[in-house]
């Protein structure tokens, strides 16, 4: 099994019939798992980053997450909000329950101003980098539900929708919960600039 | 940067900033992780109805080995990765020397069956299996073991699951505070199962006693590049 096999742009969350009918086929091939983990692993390991997993955790927490999939993978509703969604809910689930289990040594957000994206210029890495402390610093000072949301909307790449079917509220009160957080942030970036 | 900001700068900047890339070498822990479950279930699939106690063939249990030494090598070092999975013993090596318990309780709608335990001076091991009255596959969540000196021994973790009897079965570990050595007989208490992967946590109360003996160390040896060489 090949699993550096790409297929479509992994943060393409439109495209649920292709995730559903690889679902459908990794009931019964487990190897049909591949794609679905190429095409979704980015977005699972960037949520648990935005939600404050160091790189280890993260990378630990997504494994997890893709071995819960694929070991219920018979659970998945096709038709639903997603197949994207749905994993996100795991890894959701997975970080929460990480948290409990580590209430003495909490994740906590480790250094992620110095990652840089694949081509980029010393300078623009520099200015990627402060750019990305000041705001996860900002974030960091958000309510829980808050963070949980922009992580979900903006690493997780989901719509209001799909966020409302993660966290369990409806899409109303899921786009308020969003606009609430992002006033939140520019509030904050007012009082710091 | 952008201190006075419309929505959509500000939507820009939180896209840019969370769109970390995956680390090469948390890529790799990941993908083997992932390729050695995939095996698991392609093996399983393939022999499900044979009735083997242990499903997984011996030579793929080495790559599952070989993904845990690796990755416990790279992320190891106190990492939540330690906790849940590093350092654990393959279940079938913990079966072979655990003792039998065959004890099973039922609460909440599910039966939680103790098949084996056995304990060394670092951790004591459990192999559980939880089958629900609805048919759903569940597994532990939160537990806790009372040693006869009254130690709590709090937040135990599975890792590692294999076929006993045709039920999945899972391999539980719950470390021994240092300093301490454990001795039975052992109160195991489960208060919650975990179902529909990992979403849903039912509450109950599962309680099991046992007594086992102490063994040899089960858990494998630190890898060296934890930092530990040369440590006791």
């Amino acid at each position: 099994m090949e699993l550096t096999q790409r297929l479509a742009d992994p943060l393409d969350v439109a495209d649920t019939p292709l995730d559903d009918r690889l679902a459908a086929e990794a009931r019964t091939d487990p190897n049909a798992f591949a794609p679905l983990y190429e095409r979704h692993v980015e977005r699972v390991y960037r949520y648990l980053r935005a939600r404050g997993a160091n790189e280890d955790d993260a990378a630990e927490l997504a494994a997890l997450t893709f071995e819960r999939a694929l070991k219920h993978i018979d659970r998945y509703r096709p038709g639903g909000s997603g197949f994207g969604p749905w994993l996100l809910r795991i890894a959701r689930n997975a970080f929460i329950d990480a948290c409990r289990r580590q209430r003495n040594r909490p994740l906590g957000l480790d250094d992620i101003s110095g990652l840089t994206a694949p081509g980029q210029s010393p300078e623009d890495a520099a200015m990627a980098s402060e750019e990305r402390r000041w705001i996860h610093s900002l974030v960091a000072q958000l309510p829980e539900v808050q963070r949980d949301a922009l992580a979900l909307r903006f690493a997780g790449g989901l719509s209001s929708r799909a966020i409302a079917a993660v966290i369990g509220k409806s899409e109303a009160a899921t786009k308020k919960l969003l606009t609430r957080s992002l006033a939140t942030l520019k509030e904050a970036i007012r009082n710091g600039a | 940067m952008v201190h006075d900001t419309t929505n959509s700068d500000l939507e820009a900047v939180l896209e840019r900033s969370f769109s970390l890339p995956v680390p090469s070498l948390s890529r790799d822990v990941i993908d083997r992780r992932v390729e050695a479950a995939i095996a698991r279930d392609t093996a399983r699939h393939a022999s499900r109805g044979r009735g083997f106690r242990f499903r997984i063939p011996a030579r793929l249990l080495v790559g599952v080995a070989a993904a845990v030494l690796l990755t416990g090598t790279v992320v190891g070092g106190g990492t939540l990765f330690g906790l849940l999975v590093g350092g654990a013993p393959l279940m079938e090596n913990v079966w072979d020397r655990a003792t039998e318990i065959n004890q099973s309780s039922t609460d909440a709608g599910y039966t939680i069956h103790l098949e084996r335990a056995a304990a060394d001076r670092e951790d004591v091991w459990v192999i559980v299996s939880v089958t629900a009255a609805s048919g759903t596959e569940a597994s532990l969540g939160r537990m806790r073991l009372i040693d006869a000196n009254g130690v709590v021994i709090a937040g135990g973790t599975c890792a590692g699951t294999g076929d006993v009897r045709g039920v999945s079965a899972e391999l539980c570990g719950l470390h021994v505070p240092t300093g301490i050595t454990p001795h039975g007989p052992f109160t195991l208490e489960v208060t919650s199962v975990t179902t529909a992967a990992g979403e849903t946590e039912t509450p109950g109360h599962w309680t099991f006693t046992f007594d086992v003996p102490l063994t040899a160390p089960l858990s494998p040896a630190p890898a060296n590049a934890t930092g530990r060489a040369g440590a006791p």
